[in-house]
């Protein structure tokens, strides 16, 4: 199971936004990490297929990304992740199983078994505009694996949980690495730390860095602080 | 077509979810209770003083109408007319009065309105077959379409025969404003079901689901056309039936020349009234597919919102000329005035492959065809949506 990436480009009018890409990812998790603006969610959305590259293809298992094929293997969560305020938990989850091709039946067992995976059973019936937005991430989340994805794009999963919903978290996408590709963008790296097999860094659209912690050789805080060239803490 | 029903449940649940819809629904359906009921409201005033009420003299009038239920419209009828205009006026039931006074004003013989309008030389039938002919003029119309309506005017069984047909004719004549209230409940509810994904950014999430782009845009149109044919059809009804029970629904069968007799169709009064209902519900199609089309293009509400409320109230002003051939009858086409019986089954006629059609005969197809052309471009447009907002 392999995702191939193969000098994707992103081009808009005045700016590149991807940068000549090229990467094969294969079962894993896989932390990326950059600067706001670096080019971290265009390269998210152009894997998911739901924005078209300016150049260069993205394949995974030989299938390319734009395919529904490829939906029925895809898992995203974006990074400012919307939903419907008067719908319950449970409402929203059925229907994002409906569009996942999942029939009412299996979809309704399947959101039950999530909700309680990321802590929301309790809430199922409560609407979504009351929820906290840790809870409205972990929906996310648990709508991006609905379909039991084969590859999981997340961006800026951890946003708003707290320390405990966060580890709860890691060990949810720990496990999912283990026979998955996982790529998660953050900007918090102990997040990255402490569960992905790869780094990828990118800086103003090119991946600076693609390797592994013992690569690094010092703490990943200040290996990133150095790549974009702050100052240490 | 998997999953189509219960995505379409959940389209319809998004819609009704949200306050709009069911204000927009209360006050259009008391709008179209008001457009009927309103003329119920009020006195009736001569020389400053208040004769009766609105509603007395509709009865009084249906009262009247029922001495000449039935009827033909003949010589005989006009001297009974002539004679109760000299003893007692308020006996003529209003349609005849119109009926005779439209035919004598279009062939231009308005000095025998404020005489005794029911005593002239001429045979009626005779007379309007002068006024038509003036009419016609007055349209530009070109020969094969005269030669076309002096065809289907001599087809008409004459003298027509009189009903008490007043429920119908209000109906027939309120579809201008069901037209109005169906463009207004268009225009604020439809564009929702497919700008409320990009307003809530919930576009990405399911652009990457497998029934995303297809199944869920079947569901999303399915949803928009029939709510927007039920909603056209609760509007209908909330004219209907305050119509019916103020006026009645008798008089199904009497021709439309009775109350509108300036026009050539060998139609009766129900059959007019069921065919712009058809004309309404194609109306209520292509009206939902712009506006879907509209909020899929600019991923926004209030723009469809304003280009089609801009545009409803634009049609209301302008007129083309029948000199501008093309642009009259494609303006005749418009939802507004399709919906308006002087326009769909006006003198204006479409040349088709070799004949010559009405507009309620020719619109509808190109209705048909234009929707699902739309349809085929907001696909374009859905399915080929990028992310590209921050």
């Amino acid at each position: 199971m392999e995702l191939v990436i193969d000098r994707l480009t992103k081009q808009y009018k005045n700016k590149i936004a991807v940068d000549r890409v090229s990467i094969t990812l294969s079962p894993g998790v896989y932390g990326l990490l950059g600067a706001n603006g670096a080019g971290k969610t265009t390269l998210m959305r152009m894997i998911c297929g739901i924005l078209k590259p300016t150049g260069g293809t993205v394949t995974f298992q030989g299938i390319p990304v734009s395919s529904e094929e490829f939906k029925d293997m895809l898992g995203y969560l974006p990074q400012d992740f919307g939903y419907y305020p008067d719908f319950t938990g449970m409402d929203f989850l059925m229907y994002m199983a409906l569009l996942k091709g999942i029939n009412k039946t299996a979809a309704r067992k399947r959101c039950k078994e999530l909700l309680d995976l990321v802590g929301l059973s309790g809430m199922e019936k409560k609407k979504i505009k009351i929820y906290s937005g840790g809870m409205k991430q972990r929906l996310g989340i648990a709508q991006a694996i609905l379909n039991r994805p084969k590859l999981l794009v997340l961006d800026e999963p951890t946003a708003g949980l707290d320390p405990k919903e966060r580890v709860r978290f890691r060990n949810l996408i720990a496990e999912l690495g283990k026979e998955n590709i996982v790529l998660l963008s953050t900007h918090i790296v102990s997040d990255v730390e402490k569960i992905a097999d790869r780094i990828l860094m990118m800086k103003e659209g090119q991946l600076i860095f693609n390797g592994t912690f013992d690569a690094i050789g010092e703490k990943l805080e200040d290996f990133y602080l150095e790549q974009f060239e702050e100052d240490g803490i | 077509m998997k999953n189509f029903w219960a995505l379409t449940g959940v389209e319809y649940k998004k819609l009704l979810k949200r306050k709009t819809i069911w204000v927009t629904l209360a006050v259009l359906t008391a709008f179209a209770v008001f457009s009927v009921c309103g003329s119920l409201l009020g006195n009736v005033y001569v020389e400053g003083e208040a004769v009766s009420t609105h509603f007395e003299m509709i009865q009084q009038d249906r009262r009247a109408a029922a001495k000449f239920e039935g009827e033909k419209i003949d010589a005989g009828m006009l001297d009974r007319l002539a004679n109760l205009e000299q003893k007692d006026s308020d006996s003529i039931p209003t349609d005849l009065f119109v009926y005779v006074g439209t035919i004598l004003k279009n062939a231009g013989m308005t000095e025998e309105l404020e005489g005794n309008m029911y005593r002239f030389d001429e045979d009626l039938y005779q007379i309007r077959a002068k006024a038509l002919e003036e009419y016609w003029k007055s349209d530009v119309l070109a020969t094969g379409e005269k030669a076309r309506l002096r065809e289907m005017n001599q087809k008409l069984e004459i003298p027509f025969t009189y009903h008490y047909t007043k429920g119908y004719e209000k109906v027939i004549r309120l579809e201008y404003a069901l037209a109005v209230l169906q463009g207004l409940l268009i225009a604020i509810c439809i564009p929702l079901i497919f700008a409320e994904e990009h307003q809530r950014k919930t576009a990405q999430v399911i652009m990457c689901s497998r029934l995303g782009r297809s199944s869920l845009f079947r569901a999303k149109i399915f949803t928009g056309i029939t709510f927007s044919v039920l909603g056209t059809l609760l509007l209908f009804a909330a004219i209907l039936i305050p119509a019916a029970l103020i006026y009645g629904m008798g008089g199904f069968q009497t021709p439309i020349q009775v109350y509108f007799p300036m026009l050539p169709w060998n139609l009766n009064m129900g059959q007019m009234m069921l065919i712009l209902l058809g004309i309404g519900l194609l109306s209520a199609i292509l009206r939902s597919v712009i506006a879907m089309l509209l909020a899929e293009k600019f991923r926004s509400s209030t723009v469809p919102m304003a280009i089609l409320v801009g545009f409803l109230i634009l049609s209301s002003f302008i007129e083309i000329p029948g000199q501008f051939r093309v642009l009259s009858r494609v303006w005749a086409c418009i939802p507004g005035n399709f919906m308006n019986a002087v326009d769909a089954f006006g003198n204006k006629l479409i040349s088709m492959f070799g004949n010559y059609a009405g507009i309620w005969q020719a619109g509808p197809i190109f209705y048909l065809i234009l929707s699902l052309v739309l349809i085929g471009i907001l696909f374009s447009i859905y399915s080929t949506y990028q992310v590209k907002e921050k």
